[in-house]
């Protein structure tokens, strides 16, 4: 072989592959982002934020009309159950505000939302950090081809020949209640109680606070409806820090105005519910009968204000 | 501009290529020298508009003190000049001084005395150590008459040509100028150009392969307020040191490759650094136009070692320092520095009595002590170097898992397997610079070649792109 011809076949078999790679992958455009995807249901397989962030571009938008955003304590909300419009479950384990506002922004780009639901909680405004650094524009072109790709497709695989737990639904739903079901949630809160300091506090992050407040001015310039609610906290647990969570609730509460709705799970209202060890699967995450229970009057009330 | 990018691969190098081959039978190649020039250009101001005037005003005022120099030697001979070479190392050092150290020196100072000079706040300019050094180098080459005399386009050429400009290898004018004019005349040539996608390759798997990997662990163990247990704090070192090395090693083979395709073979700036047998042995191989620069325009011109034993320490110590303080304005580069001054001047008075140690212990002996002065180069500040180096002999505690929560389990298993790649790249084969002697167009190596490439582009558009750690220099 002359140099001339290596070096040809070395560029037009590089070039080749990797055309073939990409065709392949818009092809099966596995997060929705090119073309018409009006009716698709797209379900998650790879990185939980990777995979949401990349279908806020165009999925999500051509699909839903409104977004539930959250922590992982709404990430286990069914949102197909929600009568109101169709709301995609756009919470993500561990999220920051900094994060979902990626995801909602994105949305906007496309279309108005009627409603958003935020599930507040404390981890939402506790860090004005990204906890990944894969919520970025190039993951956009990494769908082309890249390691998450691969990644993408081995837990498909396996998914589908039922050697992966298939927590995730085409909704967003995390159904992380599929692994932490039936364990003991009475011990895990009790322990988590013994390890609570009595001073216990609950720190709000300058940065967080402000994007929050950003982000739902942003949403209501968009005639956007927001619904909030504070997450039911296991009575148990909420005793120890009851006054600075009560700091926490009004410093949140001041960012939302009279057309907004805030709904709060932590009052004596619901002390039964928050006292019923068998509503959570751990210290904090409900299990499926109290996901179930707030699913319903959520449902209920958006029903009515919608 | 980075070389990791796919703007760099797809189209500012294939484009420049083409322009300098397509116009070289035009102006005898004139043409071909200003869109080489023109794209470098392009490449610099990619990283950012703002600092191309740092790179003029420095490349005007060098080529007009070297034409000076080379004037003057014309017309009166050798050794005239000086006053000109002078004023043409002052305004240079002057130059980096102000850009690069000027904050650190004034925050000493308003420690020291105390006072309130208030911090000058410049961005250094992209690229400011390393197009310095190459025209300081240039000057003294032309005193010297070591370097003929150049159009400014040419000029313009040998600094600012895109392979080497942001971060070297530091080029002689007479190593590479020469090979513009035969590359031109030679055209397109295929047996390069397949060395250049292959090296470049390379590069470019060494780099977001490998070092991102260990950049990982690295990142982990080096962060502000991070506390080590003795495995944790030897990760975090052995880490950094396979980083920094196949981060730098690649983006050189990337430099190298780039070159290639326009038949210039740039010098090789690292010669398997690690199997190095002694310090001094590790800087004939480690960052090797610098080590050259160093011995070359500091050590010898104070005074080598032909001055007696104790001066030829001094100078050793002096250029070392120079050499660590040129990497970074902070006190860790100093020590770094120093670290390895004091380390060269015991290996001379070693050398000097005679006493030699097996190969293996001295290879081993030789890696210990180069990883554990990088922990001195990539701790934010010496406390936190010192908490590492502590841990490291503190036997603390066996566990690894706190520190490094952050990676995931299967970059943990990935990283393993890098582990071994690392290892084996680094002790056992041959390196990059070996690949030209034995390239042969095989269809095994042309399905290694597309592997590399493939594996290349398929991390290329996985990760977040880093900065390579010597664009901070």
């Amino acid at each position: 072989m002359t140099f001339k011809a290596f070096f040809a076949r070395s560029v037009a078999l590089s070039l080749s592959i990797v055309m073939l790679v990409v065709l392949f992958n818009v092809f099966m455009n596995e997060y929705g982002l090119f073309g018409k995807v009006e009716g698709r249901s797209i379900k998650i397989y790879g990185d939980e934020r990777t995979s949401k962030y990349l279908l806020s571009f165009n999925y999500i938008p051509a699909n839903f009309d409104g977004l539930l955003i959250g922590s992982s304590v709404s990430d286990n909300i069914d949102s197909k159950k929600f009568m109101c419009c169709r709301i995609y479950n756009a919470s993500i384990n561990g999220a920051t505000v900094a994060e979902l506002k990626i995801l909602v922004y994105n949305v906007l780009a496309k279309r108005d939302l009627e409603c958003v639901i935020v599930s507040l909680y404390p981890i939402l405004t506790g860090s004005n950090e990204k906890q990944t650094s894969r919520m970025v524009p190039r993951e956009y072109w990494g769908t082309l081809g890249s390691i998450n790709t691969l990644d993408f497709y081995r837990r498909k695989i396996l998914i589908i020949q039922g050697r992966l737990h298939d927590y995730f639904d085409d909704y967003g739903r995390y159904n992380y209640n599929l692994r932490k079901e039936g364990g003991d949630s009475k011990g895990i809160i009790l322990q988590k109680v013994a390890v609570m300091k009595a001073d216990e506090t609950i720190a709000i992050d300058e940065g967080a606070y402000i994007e929050l407040d950003t982000l739902l001015k942003t949403l209501r310039a968009r005639r956007t409806k927001i619904f909030a609610y504070y997450h039911p906290i296991p009575a148990k647990c909420l005793t120890p820090y009851e006054a600075s969570y009560r700091l926490y609730q009004n410093k949140i509460s001041a960012l939302f105005d009279s057309t907004d709705v805030v709904w709060d799970y932590n009052t004596d209202d619901f002390l039964d519910f928050r006292k019923d060890y068998t509503n959570y699967c751990d210290e904090i995450h409900l299990s499926v009968k109290g996901i179930d229970y707030i699913t319903r009057d959520i449902n209920v009330r958006l029903s009515k204000w919608l | 501009m980075l070389f990791h990018s796919f703007a760099y691969i797809f189209v500012l190098l294939p484009l420049a290529g083409a322009g300098f081959f397509a116009l070289r039978r035009w102006s005898n190649g004139l043409l071909s020298r200003y869109v080489l020039v023109a794209f470098s250009l392009l490449f610099f101001v990619c990283g950012g508009l703002h600092y191309l005037p740092h790179l003029l005003v420095s490349m005007g005022i060098n080529y007009g003190i070297a034409e000076c120099i080379l004037r003057s030697r014309e017309s009166y001979g050798a050794g005239i000049g000086k006053g000109l070479l002078t004023g043409g190392i002052v305004f240079n050092v002057l130059f980096l001084g102000v850009f690069k150290y000027a904050d650190f020196f004034l925050t000493n100072f308003n420690t020291l005395i105390p006072a309130e000079i208030a911090p000058l706040g410049l961005i250094m300019p992209l690229a400011i150590s390393f197009y310095t050094f190459q025209q300081v180098a240039y000057l003294v080459d032309c005193y010297q008459g070591k370097a003929g005399r150049s159009s400014l386009l040419d000029y313009c050429l040998f600094i600012t040509f895109f392979p080497q400009l942001i971060a070297g290898p530091i080029l002689r004018q007479r190593e590479v100028m020469p090979q513009f004019g035969r590359a031109l005349q030679a055209g397109v040539n295929y047996q390069n150009c397949s060395l250049g996608l292959l090296i470049f390759f390379t590069g470019l798997v060494k780099r977001v392969v490998i070092a991102d990997t260990f950049g990982l662990w690295a990142d982990a163990g080096f962060s502000p307020g991070a506390t080590h247990t003795f495995i944790e704090a030897w990760v975090s070192s052995l880490s950094y040191t396979f980083q920094i090395y196949f981060d730098f090693s690649g983006y050189t083979d990337m430099a190298i490759g780039s070159a290639y395709f326009f038949n210039i073979r740039l010098p090789i700036n690292f010669d398997s650094p690690y199997k190095a047998l002694n310090i001094q042995d590790f800087w004939r191989r480690w960052h090797i136009t610098l080590s050259r620069f160093l011995r070359d325009y500091i050590y010898i011109p104070l005074g080598g070692s032909k001055e007696g034993e104790f001066r030829m320490y001094g100078n050793l110590l002096v250029t070392f320092l120079i050499g660590g303080l040129w990497h970074g304005a902070g006190w860790t580069f100093v020590l770094w520095g120093a670290i390895h001054g004091v380390a060269s001047v015991i290996h001379r008075l070693w050398r000097s009595w005679g006493v030699r140690l097996p190969a293996l212990l001295a290879g081993f002996l030789t890696f210990n002590f180069i990883n554990i002065t990088w922990v001195f180069f990539r701790a934010e500040n010496i406390r936190d170097a010192l908490d590492v180096i502590k841990a490291m002999f503190g036997f603390s505690a066996f566990s690894g898992r706190v520190l490094f929560e952050g990676i995931s389990g299967k970059q943990q298993n990935f990283s393993w397997v890098i582990l071994v790649v690392a290892v084996i790249t680094v002790f056992f084969i041959k390196n990059t610079n070996s690949i030209p002697e034995r390239f042969q167009p095989t269809g095994w190596r042309l399905a290694y070649q597309v592997g590399i490439i493939l594996l290349g582009l398929l991390f290329l558009n996985s990760t977040m792109p880093r900065e390579f750690i010597y664009y901070d220099f």
